[in-house]
């Protein structure tokens, strides 16, 4: 059974298809700039030589259509037949209060994503039309969604509420939804696989660091908190997002500064966290690189571990004591002196920090020390292959 | 028709702006200016403009790279890349200049492409008459600073079709983010009209003595909840455009003018972007007090 993973933005399209029999991963790839006259196309089969082609593409669906037609092409043969494709599995990154679970697409469906836009206004519309382009590409193919806010939808109201009147929630639904979802499920589970015990007995902290990072509570296999909240802006430092902050200074910058609303969300959207910081770079290798010479870049660092540090010992506390601890994500797998610094001094909580084995490590890893009570993982995750398997889970025997 | 290139002709600050605000929000321009000088240094004024709004943190540096890669300075009309689904005239506002140009634009660019008047005071109609398409010629006017303000106004003249207006109206609204008013052909529209009887109004008072002209903008500002009062608006768009708008404004209705303006605008005092006009700039345009105007005490009846 091939599933086709769509993950549709404003210009570009990501995909993956995989044989989910085997959740052999066939080919993925890519089309970015949509909408221009040089169109990349990036196909990558799996051992073999990466393509890469520019095309005139203006729209979303040419995009896929060129994508179909190179898979069905002589010189890579993947499907005979576009309906070879059984069914096709879509990222939509907010499903609101209505979705707490994966769901198959149909008017209603589509509906109510598109009711759901005033919450995530920069992503859903484009989670949509690339929806809309599959159902009309594969007509014959369901098609499921699985939503970013999904895995999070158990968190119980003193978690999700803000301090706020009451009835903001009721008029605008403002609350914490949390995002990245289908990551902090994965390595949730692939850390209850590790452990060979039942999921539903564990108590796991799941921390996932990239450009955009969230920390997620997970008590006996439910999500109890996690820091994002009814946007990605709340919570850890990241790449150039501010994370948690008074919200008074936003009013006081506003004023002092003459800035409108926009230029006010872009100060705290994409000039803030590790970049505002630092001023060097939002990329947190870069800062590694330079953090003996640039101070300010070594306080980012410091400041984001930091930062990390205190929600993890605040989700202990949330939990009840903790089975494990998982880092993934480009930072969390990746850089060694984060989960180093973020784990300094929690011997008290049970964690025994193996710093050896962390500076050594690269992909799938335990870091922790062999007589340490918290096992401590890193592990990469693989959100396309969570998003294949509830597609299938979904769609069934059909 | 979904419009993903535009053409620009002429680099005025209306050009500018435009260019600026539109390529920011993914579209590719060709900016058209004859003057080769006039163009490299509108090339250079759209990225000090970028560079001001990136201190404001309103965009990052890689946008800003992004944005100025998608806007092609060329010095000739008929090299205009003839796919672009639209074509704003945006050279001063002299008829038979803005005439010309149409005549040009209707020869070299594909027959669906929509040609547009950027004018605060010519003739749609009339324009579009010279062309061999004038249910696809339509005016707008976007205030300055193109990219902050959030408005455009759509102009349809009378042989401008439906579709044109609508199309030009999802553009704006869709592509840029904007809201489109439409407006019918009509001397200032609404935003210039407005601003111009306001201003006119503001300056008597301020010459009859009734009021400083710091008092006027507090009492706008305060009693209708408005951002800025006229003479702050005024100094923000520039007082030679405004003088222009504010001249044929009276010719069309009758009126006269309150001198005060042109007196600036012979001074050399032409707003905020020249560091005086009704009220003085330090360098980092920030107000720092009322500007040559501000002897009008001595003057006043009020006494």
């Amino acid at each position: 059974m091939k599933i086709l993973v769509v993950n549709c933005g404003s210009s570009s399209i990501k995909f993956q298809l995989l044989n989910m029999e085997t959740e052999e991963l066939l080919i993925k790839g890519s089309v970015e700039k949509i909408g221009t006259r040089s169109a990349i196309v990036n196909l990558d089969i799996p051992g073999k030589d990466k393509i890469k082609n520019v095309h005139e593409i203006l729209d979303h669906q040419t995009a896929l259509e060129k994508v179909v037609q190179a898979l069905m092409s002589k010189e890579l043969g993947i499907i005979k037949d576009k309906t070879d494709i059984k069914a096709v599995g879509h990222r939509v990154v907010h499903g609101g209060e209505t979705y707490s679970d994966a769901v198959q697409i149909n008017s209603d469906v589509l509906n109510e994503i598109r009711n759901l836009i005033d919450l995530a206004p920069l992503h859903n519309p484009h989670n949509i039309k690339g929806i809309e382009v599959c159902q009309r590409i594969f007509s014959e193919s369901p098609q499921v969604a699985v939503f970013d806010t999904a895995f999070h939808q158990t968190m119980p109201p003193e978690s999700y509420i803000y301090p706020l009147p009451y009835v903001l929630y009721k008029r605008y639904k403002i609350r914490r939804y949390g995002f990245h979802g289908t990551s902090h499920f994965f390595v949730a589970h692939k850390c209850a696989e590790i452990l060979n015990k039942p999921y539903n007995e564990l108590n796991i902290i799941t921390a996932h660091l990239g450009n955009g990072s969230s920390i997620t509570a997970i008590k006996k296999g439910k999500v109890l908190d996690t820091s994002m909240g009814f946007t990605p802006l709340e919570g850890l430092v990241m790449g150039t997002r501010c994370g948690d902050i008074d919200t008074s200074i936003i009013t006081y910058v506003i004023a002092k500064e003459d800035l409108s609303l926009q230029e006010a969300n872009t100060l705290l959207n994409k000039h803030s966290g590790l970049m505002g910081i630092s001023g060097v770079s939002n990329d947190m290798k870069d800062l590694t690189d330079v953090s003996a010479t640039e101070p300010r870049a070594k306080l980012a660092i410091d400041i984001f571990s930091y930062r990390l540090r205190k929600y993890i010992g605040a989700y202990a506390a949330a939990i009840g004591g903790v089975d494990a601890l998982v880092f993934t994500g480009g930072i969390g797998e990746n850089c060694g002196p984060v989960r180093e610094i973020s784990c300094e001094g929690l011997e008290y909580m049970g964690i025994k920090f193996d710093k050896k084995k962390n500076a050594e490590s690269r992909g799938l890893a335990e870091l922790n020390t062999p007589d340490s009570p918290v096992k401590v993982f890193c592990i990469p995750t693989n959100e396309e292959l969570v998003i294949a398997r509830e597609t299938k889970r979904i769609v069934g025997d059909q | 028709m979904e419009i993903t290139d535009v053409g620009i002709i002429g680099a005025s600050t209306a050009g500018r702006g435009l260019a600026a605000a539109m390529s920011l929000k993914g579209i590719n321009i060709v900016l058209v200016e004859v003057n080769k000088d006039t163009l490299d240094r509108g090339l250079k004024l759209i990225e000090d403009e970028l560079d001001q709004i990136i201190l404001k943190w309103g965009l990052t540096e890689s946008e800003k790279k992004a944005a100025l890669a998608r806007i092609n300075g060329i010095s000739e009309i008929k090299d205009i890349d003839p796919r672009c689904q639209m074509v704003i005239v945006a050279v001063r506002e002299d008829l038979e200049l803005c005439k010309q140009v149409f005549i040009e634009l209707d020869k070299i660019m594909q027959p669906d492409t929509i040609l547009v008047s950027h004018t605060a005071i010519l003739s749609i109609t009339e324009i579009a008459n010279t062309t061999n398409r004038p249910d696809k010629v339509a005016g707008i006017i976007m205030l300055p600073p193109v990219i902050r303000v959030e408005l455009a106004e759509v102009i349809g003249g009378l042989t401008t079709s439906h579709e044109t207006v609508e199309s030009i109206k999802l553009f704006i609204q869709d592509k840029l983010g904007k809201t489109p008013v439409e407006v019918s052909e009509s001397a200032g529209y609404v935003t210039i009209r407005m601003l111009v009887n306001m201003l006119n109004e503001a300056m008597f008072i301020a010459m009859e003595g009734v009021a400083s002209i710091e008092d006027i903008d507090i009492s706008m500002k305060l009693g209708y909840s408005m951002k800025r009062g006229p003479f702050q608006i005024a100094d923000r768009i520039g007082l030679d455009l405004v003088l222009v708008w504010m001249e044929y404004m009276c010719q069309e209705q009758g009126q006269r003018a309150c001198p005060l303006l042109a007196k600036l605008v012979r001074a050399g005092h032409l707003g905020r972007k020249s560091g005086r006009g009704f009220y003085a700039y330090d360098e980092n345009g920030k107000r720092i007090g009322v500007g040559a105007l501000g002897q009008l005490k001595k003057w006043s009846f009020n006494i």
